[in-house]
């Protein structure tokens, strides 16, 4: 049987407290005796705040502000290889210093950023690690070239290639 | 087998090859990854990881037959 809890507006609306139990039980799920909510279905909200009431996010600030698409990517691997992605479905290894990574979704006006690190070593001045993107709905297009480097520009593969990608939807 | 075993090759209209590593965290198959991201009308390639070469240094002149 499912139960429901429900406020009348028409009296001014109410809050509804829950008291956590003194024990732990089986039927103590919703509740737990430190006081954690633990919810197995949705969770309609409007607003979330911290319990002073502060530090609000509405669920689209939320979701507007969330990544949809991450990827660490070792693109002088042996061979080329994903280290971790989110909502990544492949990365193309295009050629040297070009790679491409494909969205798992079509996104609306994506943006996002690029970086990369030719090493494990951000201060090697030997090599300028520069990324640059250009985002599609689809995919994300990336070069690396070593501003450092002769020829000036000339594009080389990087340790460690990082990206976050940013949607309407 | 996770999807990033594998490897799909096609070759580009200049004559460069292109490698597409699938990702092990998607919801999509290997297949489905394959039909997504490799281009329509060319000859596409699936190979094991362990077939590509380690060395990078002359990988622009990479080329890829049966």
């Amino acid at each position: 049987m499912t139960a429901k809890i429900k406020l009348n507006a028409q009296s001014g609306g109410g809050s509804i407290s829950i008291n956590a139990p003194s024990s732990a039980g089986s039927d103590t799920d919703l509740l737990d005796t430190s006081g954690n909510l633990s919810l197995t279905g949705n969770c309609k909200v409007g607003t979330i705040t911290d319990t002073s009431g502060n530090n609000s996010s509405t669920t689209e600030q939320i979701f507007q502000g969330r990544a949809r698409v991450w990827w660490n990517y070792n693109q002088d691997g042996s061979p080329a290889a994903i280290r971790d992605s989110y909502r990544v479905s492949s990365i193309t290894d295009n050629a040297t210093g070009k790679y491409t990574v494909n969205f798992q979704d079509t996104l609306t006006d994506p943006c996002g950023a690029v970086s990369a690190s030719f090493d494990a070593d951000a201060f090697n001045t030997s090599y300028s690690d520069v990324a640059t993107p250009y985002i599609s709905n689809t995919a994300c297009q990336v070069i690396t070239p070593n501003m450092e480097g002769v020829p000036y520009g000339g594009l080389h593969d990087c340790d460690y290639g990082y990206g976050v990608i940013f949607s309407d939807d | 087998m996770a999807n990033s075993d594998k490897r799909f090759i096609y070759t580009n209209d200049d004559g460069s090859i292109s490698i597409v590593c699938p990702a092990d965290n998607t919801e999509l198959t290997l297949d489905q990854i394959k039909a997504k991201d490799c281009p329509n009308g060319k000859t596409v390639y699936t190979v094991d990881k362990s077939d590509i070469p380690t060395d990078r240094t002359f990988r622009d002149a990479w080329t890829y037959t049966e």
